[in-house]
C-alpha cells in the first residue's frame, strides 16, 4: 500500500532537482515526475470516487494539469502532496458535475474487492455488499463533504491535512467532516439493507 | 437522544480514522455497551471502515501509457483554458455560432499552414517498453525485423502505436511493412487515427488491417474497441468489417473463403452451414419468412453478412433489400448492413445516406447511436471537417454519456481546437 504523503514535508533535494526539470519541460523528468506518481494519483481518485469507468480520463486531467502548473509551483510542499492535491481538486469537480459512472462492484477484478475480506463465501459476498451500499450513500453526500469525510475517516489524514489537500480552512474542514457524518449516519438509519449486515457483523 | 450519545458521534469518526486516545477509545465502549442506538451506528460505522481496506481498481499498463502519453504532449501544448472547466462551461447560442466560425476559420488556417509548410524528417521514436517485454533487437531501427515477446504481460511500442501483450504472446515486428505477425496470445493494438499510417496484425489464417482504433487480436478473431478495422484472408479478400464494440471470430477452417478462382459457385447455406461470423445478432422478429423464397428474414441477414464478408457487397444489397421494410428489428439491422455495403466499396457519399437512414429511422437504437458516429468518421476520413465536426457535436448532444463520447470529444478537439 503507498505511503499517504506528509503535506508538511518540504520537497528534498532530488525533487527540487526534479521540479527544475519539469519546469523546464524536459521530457526525461516529466517521465519521472508521471512514473513516480501515477500509482498515488489512482488509487486517491479511485479512493474517493469509488469505481468509475472514468479513471482514465480523471488521472489524465491531473497530469494534464499538474505538468501545465509546473511554473506556478513554489515548492512549498512535496511533490506528492502537490499532485494529490491536484487528484483531490479534480476529483471534487467530477462529482460537483454530477455525471459520475460507476462500475457494478459485481464486475470488478477479485484485486479490487476489499483486503480485509475473512476467507468464507457468505462473509466476503457481505463485504461486497456493504461495500456497494456504502458508495451509495456516499454518492448523496455534497462533494466537499464526501471528499473531506474520506479523505479523514478513511484515508487516516488529519483534520490539517484534510484541509491542506483540499483548499479549506481547518474550521470549514472540520464542519464538512462534522456534517458529512452526520448525513451519513442518517442515510445508513434509513437503509434497512446495510442496517442488517451492519448489525450482523456487529454480532460475529 | 442523550448528550453522551452527541458526543459519541464525533468519537465513532475519529474511531474510524483510528485519531482516538486511550481514555477516549474506553469511554466509548463503556457508552456502546450501554447504548443500543450508538451500536447500531457503530456497526454503520464499521461498514464505512470496510473501505480502508478495499484497493480500488487501477489502469491497466496500456492506459497508463495513454495517459503518459497525453500528460507529456499536454506539456509541449500551451493552455488556453483549463481541462477541468471544459465540460461545465455555459455556451449561449450566438457566441456557440461565433465559436465555430472562428473554429472553421482556425481549422482552415492550420490544414493551409500544414500544406504549405516543408515537413520536419520523423525522428527515430525512442525504444519504449512498460513490464515484462524482451525484444530480440532494436525496436527504433525503422525497418526492425524484431520478436517481441512478454511471458507476464507488457506494453511496447511499435512503429508508433502501442501493443500491449497478455502475459504468454509471442510476436514478430516487421518495421519496415508495419505489420505484426502474431506467434501466440493475445494482444491489444491502439493506433492514432492522427498519425494516418497504416498498421497490420497478421495471424496464420487472417490478417486485421488498420488506419485508427484500437482493437484486440488473438489467433482466433478480433475484437474492436473504437474505430473500425477491416479483416482479410491471407491472400487479402475482405472477410469482415468490424465496428466498435462488435466481434469476429475465424470461422472453421472448411468455411473460411478460397480465392475466387478455385470457389466453386456457392449454394445457399443452411443456417447451421453459415460460418460463425459475429457479430450474430438474433433479433426478435428475426424467423418470420420474406415471401420472395420462403428463407426467414434471419436468414437473410446472415446470407447479406456472408456476402459482405467475401467482399460480394452487390449481393449483400440485393439479400437486403427485400428487409428495408420488415420489422424495425431486421429492419434497422438490413439498414446498417446496407450501409456497410457501400463501406466496402469505398462508396462513402452513400455509406453516409445509409446511416444517417438508421440515424434517423431508428432513433434510441444502439445501431443509431452507432451510425451517427459513423458519419461522423467517414466525413473526417473523406475531408469534410466541417461536417464532421457537425456530426461529432450531434453525436455528444444526443449521446453525451455514449459509448463514442470521450473519442468523439478527442476528435472534436482536433477538429475544432477550443479557443
Amino acid at each position: 500500500m503507498l505511503k499517504r504523503p506528509d503535506t508538511r514535508a518540504e520537497p528534498s533535494a532530488d525533487e527540487r532537482a526534479l521540479c527544475e526539470g519539469c519546469r523546464a519541460g524536459e521530457p526525461r523528468a516529466l517521465d519521472t515526475f508521471f512514473r513516480t506518481h501515477v500509482a498515488r494519483v489512482e488509487r486517491v481518485i479511485g479512493r474517493l470516487i469509488g469505481p468509475t469507468p472514468d479513471l482514465e480520463d480523471l488521472v489524465q486531467t491531473t497530469f494534464t494539469e499538474a505538468i501545465r502548473s509546473f511554473a506556478r509551483f513554489r515548492g512549498e510542499a512535496s511533490l506528492a502532496t502537490w499532485v494529490t492535491r491536484i487528484a483531490v481538486h479534480v476529483t471534487q469537480h467530477q462529482l460537483r458535475r454530477g455525471v459520475r459512472r460507476t462500475v457494478p462492484l459485481e464486475l470488478l477484478p477479485e484485486a479490487s474487492e476489499p483486503h480485509d475480506a475473512a476467507p468464507g463465501a457468505d462473509q466476503v459476498a457481505g463485504e461486497r455488499q456493504i461495500a456497494q451500499r456504502v458508495h451509495r450513500l456516499l454518492d448523496r453526500l455534497s462533494p466537499k463533504k464526501r471528499v473531506a469525510f474520506l479523505l479523514y475517516a478513511v484515508e487516516g489524514h488529519s483534520i490539517e491535512e484534510v484541509a491542506a489537500l483540499t483548499g479549506a480552512g481547518r474550521a470549514a474542514t472540520k464542519s464538512r467532516i462534522w456534517f458529512a457524518r452526520r448525513e451519513l449516519l442518517a442515510l445508513a438509519r434509513e437503509d434497512a439493507l446495510l442496517r442488517e449486515l451492519a448489525l450482523a457483523e456487529a454480532r460475529r | 437522544m442523550a448528550l453522551e450519545c452527541l458526543s459519541t458521534g464525533a468519537r465513532l469518526t475519529a474511531s474510524l480514522a483510528g485519531h482516538l486516545s486511550e481514555a477516549e477509545r474506553l469511554a466509548l465502549e463503556a457508552h456502546l455497551g450501554g447504548c443500543e442506538q450508538c451500536r447500531v451506528d457503530h456497526a454503520s460505522f464499521e461498514a464505512v471502515r470496510r473501505l480502508r481496506g478495499w484497493e480500488p481498481p487501477r489502469l491497466s499498463d496500456l492506459a497508463r501509457e495513454r495517459v503518459r502519453r497525453a500528460a507529456l504532449e499536454a506539456a509541449r501544448t500551451p493552455a488556453v483554458t483549463t481541462t477541468m472547466t471544459r465540460d461545465s462551461r455555459p455556451r449561449r447560442a450566438g457566441t456557440l455560432w461565433v465559436g465555430l466560425g472562428l473554429g472553421g476559420l482556425v481549422v482552415a488556417a492550420t490544414v493551409l499552414t500544414l500544406l504549405l509548410l516543408p515537413r520536419p524528417r520523423r525522428q527515430a521514436a525512442p525504444q519504449l517498453s512498460a513490464g515484462d517485454i524482451t525484444a530480440a533487437g532494436d525496436l527504433r531501427t525503422a525497418d526492425a525485423e524484431v520478436t517481441v515477446r512478454s511471458t507476464l504481460g507488457g506494453v511496447v511500442q511499435l512503429g508508433g502505436p502501442l501493443v500491449e501483450l497478455a502475459a504468454g504472446t509471442s510476436l514478430r515486428w516487421h518495421g519496415a511493412v508495419r505489420r505484426v505477425d502474431l506467434e501466440r496470445g493475445t494482444v491489444v493494438v491502439e493506433v492514432d487515427p492522427a498519425q494516418r499510417l497504416s498498421f497490420r496484425v497478421a495471424t496464420p489464417d487472417f490478417v486485421v488491417a488498420v488506419v485508427g482504433t484500437r482493437f484486440r487480436v488473438d489467433l482466433g478473431g478480433v475484437h474492436t474497441e473504437h474505430g473500425k478495422v477491416r479483416v482479410l484472408s491471407r491472400d487479402g479478400r475482405t472477410l469482415a468489417l468490424v465496428g466498435a464494440g462488435e466481434s469476429w471470430r475465424l470461422p472453421t477452417r472448411a468455411a473460411l473463403p478460397v480465392p475466387s478462382a478455385l470457389a466453386p459457385t456457392p449454394p445457399v447455406a443452411s443456417p447451421a452451414a453459415v460460418p460463425a461470423l459475429e457479430p450474430t445478432q438474433v433479433p426478435g422478429d428475426a424467423t418470420a419468412a420474406t415471401p420472395q423464397d420462403g428463407r426467414s428474414a434471419a436468414q437473410r441477414l446472415e446470407a447479406a453478412r456472408r456476402a459482405l464478408g467475401a467482399g460480394d457487397a452487390a449481393r449483400a444489397r440485393s439479400e437486403l433489400r427485400p428487409l428495408l421494410g420488415g420489422g424495425r428489428a431486421i429492419a434497422v439491422e438490413a439498414h446498417v448492413l446496407m450501409a456497410e455495403s457501400f463501406l466496402t466499396e469505398g462508396r462513402y457519399g452513400e455509406a453516409i445516406k445509409g446511416y444517417r437512414a438508421v440515424e434517423r429511422g431508428f432513433g434510441g437504437t444502439p445501431q443509431a447511436e452507432s451510425a451517427l458516429f459513423a458519419i461522423a468518421q467517414l466525413e473526417s476520413e473523406s475531408g469534410s471537417a466541417a461536417d464532421a465536426v457537425r456530426a461529432l457535436q450531434r453525436y455528444l448532444a444526443r449521446y453525451p454519456r455514449g459509448r463514442f463520447a470521450t473519442e468523439a470529444r478527442q476528435r472534436l478537439d482536433r477538429l475544432a481546437p477550443r479557443p
